[in-house]
């Protein structure tokens, strides 16, 4: 017996991965065109592109890539950032620079380690719990921020942000770095695959012996560290601790994943999806840019109806999703 | 396979944590009263009562609106940013008069509660996925609509009245929307059939198709009222204020409106709707953040207060749901 | 030194708060044998199993299993002990491909300690050719049928070294061909020396592939049979069980022979669970569903009530087409439908008796959108008072009530409809014996008040006791109905083992 696959599922189909870069192709090609005049195609412009990403919710996206393949959410991903950043410029100030990032390191694996905690234990909904934190975590900033930005005194901090090799932003290095590892423990460890398996089928994992909750709280811990990499990098670019960083980039963060082909309900995607994701959205970024006559509000409509869009296309998938025995799979086997 | 003997819960009574979350709202407003009775000087002063009642209007609207939405096993988190549209749309308005202006306010949300409530019920999206793109999306259309400026509407004392004046002396003019509206809400929720359906809906979709009940409308109708209810909210914050600013109203007005809906006593995973309990949590979020304000604290030890408190409202309703 | 028997328990005792699930059972199976575990619901087959698998732990007993004694505490440590189970929900995670599934958790590492894939790769592909299986094991499990996703997890259970391998319903979901390909690798697990146990309910599978059979009745042992000596007639007879006294029928002769029709499903198909099955129900009529189960009788209600859209097939209300594609259409030409799992489906535990009651007959008490209090009092204090529903108030939550209450305002949802047909599925399933009397009178009254009730009970005297007409349902198709006098538990088990038979004897000419 044959599926027909539904237009639905077929344009669903289309943001997998490899489609995604064909997307990113065909975007770069048309900015390419529209914006010739401005040298689109250009090193610079090129690098800017990339500087977004690794500069923007880039990094975010990387994270919370770990917790959506699990199934789950983590909508802190900028307060962690913001408070990794606040924290590691305090103790830079103080004198310590390398302790710096160390300290901000540890505050993003805290507080993905108490939101892990929460929805792993707790059995909390990882939407509310990390909502809360989210708020939670925004509200310790502007209290030891007092709403102000604090200014980076650490010299090294501030160079290490300007590093330039090979006339590329060590920010890209960091963020390609990043990208690396992500893909590296995805595919290539065992809570990798660990993974995908609670993120497709939590029941069937726990029944193979996988320890779930371990594997959530570690997916959690991975996300606030990275986002903490982030916070310390924007820190190191803005010169200074920014009360509001990192504010509405979960929203950028999980378009991206999902223009990725990353499924929201977890189990399939690729890290190499969330960089092509991260790359539409920043070329959509520099589109605005460039455009004068549209108003940068217009990005969050933009952005709200893109996530929409790209998460509605997924609903279809989901009905299709596990073989209940009950059900009659319905494809040909080879 | 099956799955072993049918043990039916037979409870004669109620187990602890049932009567806890019943009376959770009482008790923490209790307990509020008590730690203002003993650390705020001037507290038990009429104008406490006048100042919760202005500042409290739109934790109540908002929250009423969740209340629905909530009660159907959903959640918006977009009426922060509905309020500010609400307030953007009605500045531009009002050089057609009030009533137009009004009236644009409330559709131009409405329009918004139907995109969501269709991508809930209809495809099944996970309402906290619509809701945020919601939130984004609203904001922006706000932003969008005012240009990043903020627009005064100073000079329409008539409309400035509805949230400064004072009726039958100084009973503030929130009042009366405040009591229309969980008046609406609680009659809708408590005496019509389309109440009925939204706490089927919220307490086993399943079931309630079984029963005939057409959960997608039932759903729509949610998340549009309670749009509509998050532009009055704006509305009246508006006329307060004086001033419509598309970008920074209401932002964070999710977390207050959840809180009271949480504290309340209403269910999370939807169902039983606590109409008046979620007025009881309004006010003991705005009583936090009086006692947090007058006692000289920064607010954001308020905000940390208040995240903690849904979590642990959602918590203690897990273990009762087992 | 290798004794005969691989398992062997003794005298377990398994309890749930006051219910008892197992009362001394014996299990025991050979070395490399396929032995079948057959029982109706309720009878302690899953218990049986859970208490092997280590998900639950016994009350009393021996488990010996390969000449030590265990007790396993999770189903972990079963599996390391080499006991494996194959869901009926097969718990594989279809995004990821045949390999990954196959070596989840325990996937082999190079010695730098990154995941080896190619040797994941090439060992799948050696395990699923010794089953005589050749796919790609790149793709994607969900890329294939339930049945070679099915192999796939018993290719799993053979990498963790296997002794015993636990079948749940493995062919519930299987077209005939399919299962060929299951049994035909089982045939070669058998080979190897491991060991079966199969549970099932279609009768001729177990004729087919198992050498011996263990049935279980009510939680406790009901007899072993070698499948060389058993006829199904003894089967059948012992699943279902002589023990009762024999059902009293107070019915008189069947009275429906020319009434008017009131419904009826021709050539319905579903999925594999319905092939191509007809009945009909008559005004009035008490029309009764038997079948072991799987037989397809809960399908068929959930098709007739438009809660799924069959496959093929039509409904007919009153000799008309019937246009039902969703409940309300149904509910709509005057049925009602009492689901099975009450608790899961039906009620809404959260809400009050009051709710739950008039929940489907809300569009008659509104009036402009509110609902009016007295009507909707008057009548669910009509309903209390007529069903004895023992409850303090009608605000009273309906979780708290006892199961046979919650099934009495399950049924007042219903009855206060004035429906023309009311469906039942296990209507007295986890009642206490008062209530189930209580209900059975009420189905009565319908009759007489000329309501039809199409009724699905597991318990053959139930249906004997009750109904007009008893359709026999097997495997999705209808083997037989049967009407006065040919009522009797005698009877019914007659057509559900001849029907058994005919589909072997089919299978024997098949072969020969």
């Amino acid at each position: 017996m044959h599926t027909k696959k539904s237009p639905v599922r077929r344009a669903w189909n289309w943001f997998a991965s490899r489609n995604t870069i064909i997307a990113f192709l065909l975007l770069f090609t048309v900015a390419a065109i529209m914006f010739s005049n401005r040298n689109f195609v250009s090193f610079n412009s090129i690098h800017n592109i990339f500087r977004k990403v690794a500069q923007d919710n880039g990094v975010a996206a990387l994270g919370i890539a770990f917790v959506i393949l699990l199934g789950q959410i983590d909508l802190s991903v900028g307060s962690t950032l913001a408070l990794s950043g606040v924290i590691s410029v305090l103790v830079a100030n103080a004198g310590y620079p390398l302790l710096g990032v160390g300290a901000g390191i540890a505050v993003g694996v805290l507080a993905g380690f108490i939101t892990g905690l929460m929805v792993a234990k707790m059995k909390i909904s990882s939407w509310i719990a990390s909502l809360a934190m989210m708020l939670a975590l925004r509200s310790v900033v502007l209290l030891i921020t007092n709403q102000q930005p604090i200014p980076l005194q650490s010299a090294i901090f501030m160079d290490l942000g300007q590093v330039k090799w090979f006339k590329v932003s060590i920010m890209v290095y960091i963020y390609l770095a990043l990208l690396f590892i992500s893909m590296f423990i995805s595919r290539h460890t065992r809570f990798g695959t660990g993974l995908y398996a609670v993120g497709g089928n939590e029941e069937a994992a726990r029944m193979m012996g996988l320890k779930v909750d371990k594997i959530k709280i570690l997916a959690y811990v991975i996300c606030g560290a990275i986002c903490a990499v982030g916070g310390i990098m924007m820190a190191s670019r803005m010169r200074g601790a920014q009360p509001l960083a990192g504010t509405t980039w979960e929203t950028y963060a999980i378009a991206s994943c999902a223009l990725g082909g990353l499924k929201l309900t977890g189990g399939e995607g690729k890290f190499s999806g969330v960089f092509f994701g991260s790359l539409i959205i920043a070329i959509l970024n520099t589109m605005f840019n460039y455009s004068p006559s549209i108003n940068t509000w217009w990005q969050n409509i933009l952005m709200g109806a893109l996530v929409l869009i790209s998460v509605g296309l997924q609903t279809d998938a989901i009905k299709l999703r596990l073989p209940k025995a009950a059900k009659h799979t319905a494809e040909v086997n080879k | 396979m099956s799955t072993g003997p049918v043990n039916p819960i037979t409870l004669e009574r109620p187990p602890l944590s049932d009567t806890l979350r019943k009376h959770s709202p009482v008790i923490m407003l209790g307990t509020l009263l008590l730690i203002n009775a003993i650390f705020t000087s001037n507290f038990f002063t009429i104008d406490i009562v006048w100042l919760i009642i202005i500042q409290c209007a739109t934790i109540i609207l908002t929250g009423m609106g969740q209340t629905m939405v909530i009660a159907t096993g959903g959640i918006d988190i977009s009426i922060g940013s509905q309020m500010a549209l609400a307030a953007v749309v009605c500045a531009h308005m009002l050089p057609y008069g009030i009533l137009p202006a009004v009236i644009a306010a409330i559709l131009a949300c409405a329009v918004m509660g139907l995109i969501s409530g269709f991508m809930v019920g209809k495809l099944n999206v996970s309402p906290m996925v619509v809701t945020l793109s919601m939130l984004l999306f609203a904001r922006g259309v706000a932003q969008v609509l005012n240009d990043g400026r903020i627009l005064y509407i100073d000079q329409y004392k008539n409309f400035e009245f509805l949230g400064q004046g004072k009726i039958l002396g100084e009973l503030p003019m929130q009042i009366i929307p405040i009591v229309i509206v969980v008046a609406v809400v609680y009659f809708i929720i408590e005496k019509t059939a389309w109440g009925r359906r939204i706490q089927a809906v919220g307490d086993n979709p399943t079931a309630a198709r079984l029963t005939g009940i057409n959960a997608t409308w039932t759903i729509i109708s949610a998340y549009v009222f309670s749009a509509m209810f998050a532009a009055v909210a704006g509305l009246v914050l508006v006329s307060k204020v004086g001033a419509a600013d598309g970008s920074n109203m209401g932002r964070l007005a999710e977390l207050d409106a959840i809180a009271a809906v949480a504290v309340g006593g209403t269910s999370m995973a939807g169902g039983r709707a606590k109409v008046m309990g979620t007025l009881l949590g309004a006010i003991v979020m705005q009583l936090i953040t009086i006692t947090v304000v007058m006692n000289n604290i920064q607010y954001e030890y308020a905000q940390i207060l208040k995240s903690a408190i849904i979590i642990f409202a959602v918590f203690i309703q897990r273990e009762s749901r087992a | 030194m290798q004794q005969e028997y691989l398992l062997e328990m003794r005298g377990i005792d398994k309890a749930f708060t006051g219910v008892k699930a197992l009362t001394n059972v014996d299990f025991s199976v050979k070395r490399g044998e396929v032995h079948a575990l057959m029982g109706e619901n309720g009878a302690g087959k899953s218990t049986l199993i859970k208490v092997l698998t280590g998900i639950y732990h016994k009350d009393a007993g021996t488990i010996i299993f390969d000449g030590q004694e265990i007790a396993p505490k999770t189903a972990l440590a079963a599996q390391a002990l080499g006991i494996s189970t194959i869901y009926q929900e097969l718990n594989l995670v279809p995004f990821q491909t045949v390999y990954e599934n196959i070596y989840m958790g325990r996937e082999p590492r190079t010695p730098i300690g990154t995941i080896d894939r190619r040797k994941m790769i090439h060992d799948a592909r050696e395990v699923l050719e010794g089953m005589g299986i050749s796919i790609d094991v790149q793709e994607p499990l969900r890329q294939y049928s339930t049945a070679i996703q099915q192999m796939v997890a018993i290719a799993r259970a053979l990498t963790i070294n296997a002794k015993l391998v636990v079948m749940d319903e493995p062919t519930s979901s299987l077209d005939a061909k399919e299962v060929e390909v299951l049994f035909a690798v089982i045939r070669r697990l058998r080979e190897q020396g491991i060991a079966i146990i199969f549970i099932s309910h279609r009768l001729s599978e177990i004729f087919e592939i198992c050498e011996r059979v263990t049935v279980l009745r009510n939680g406790e042992l009901a007899g072993v049979f070698n499948v060389d000596e058993l006829d199904t007639q003894t089967l059948v007879n012992c699943m279902l069980g002589r023990a009762f006294t024999s059902a009293q029928r107070n019915k008189g002769a069947y009275a429906f022979e020319d009434a008017e029709e009131l419904a009826r499903l021709e050539s319905v198909s579903w999925n594999v669970r319905l092939n191509g099955i007809g009945v009909d129900i008559k005004k009035g009529e008490i029309v009764g569903l038997a079948g072991l189960l799987g037989s397809g009788r809960t399908e068929l209600c959930n098709i007739l009530f438009g809660a799924e859209p069959p496959d093929d097939g039509s409904i007919f209300w009153l000799d008309q087409p019937g246009d039902i594609r969703s409940p309300r259409d149904a509910i709509r030409l005057g049925m009602g439908y009492c689901t099975e799992d009450r608790k899961v489906e039906g009620l809404f535990l959260h809400l009050s008796v009051k709710d739950n009651l008039t929940m489907a007959m809300l569009p008659q008490l509104t009036k402009n959108g509110v609902v009016q209090k007295k009507k909707q009092d008057a009548i669910v204090q009509q309903y209390i008072d007529r069903l004895s529903i023992k409850t303090p108030s009608s605000e009273q939550l309906v979780r708290y009530l006892s199961g046979g209450n919650q099934q009495k305002v399950l049924l007042a949802r219903w009855m206060c409809m004035n429906p023309k047909l009311i469906i039942l599925d296990e209507p007295t399933r986890g009642i206490d014996v008062g209530a189930k009397a209580e209900i059975e009178s009420l189905i009565q009254e319908f009759s007489a008040a000329g309501i039809s009730v199409l009724m699905i009970s597991s318990e053959m005297e139930e249906l004997v006791r009750n109904c007009d007409r008893i359709v026999v349902m097997r495997d999705g198709k209808k083997l037989g109905e049967l009407t006065d006098e040919q009522i009797s538990m005698d009877d019914i088990m007659d057509t559900i083992s001849h029907g058994a038979s005919e589909i072997l004897t089919a299978k024997e000419d098949e072969r020969t």
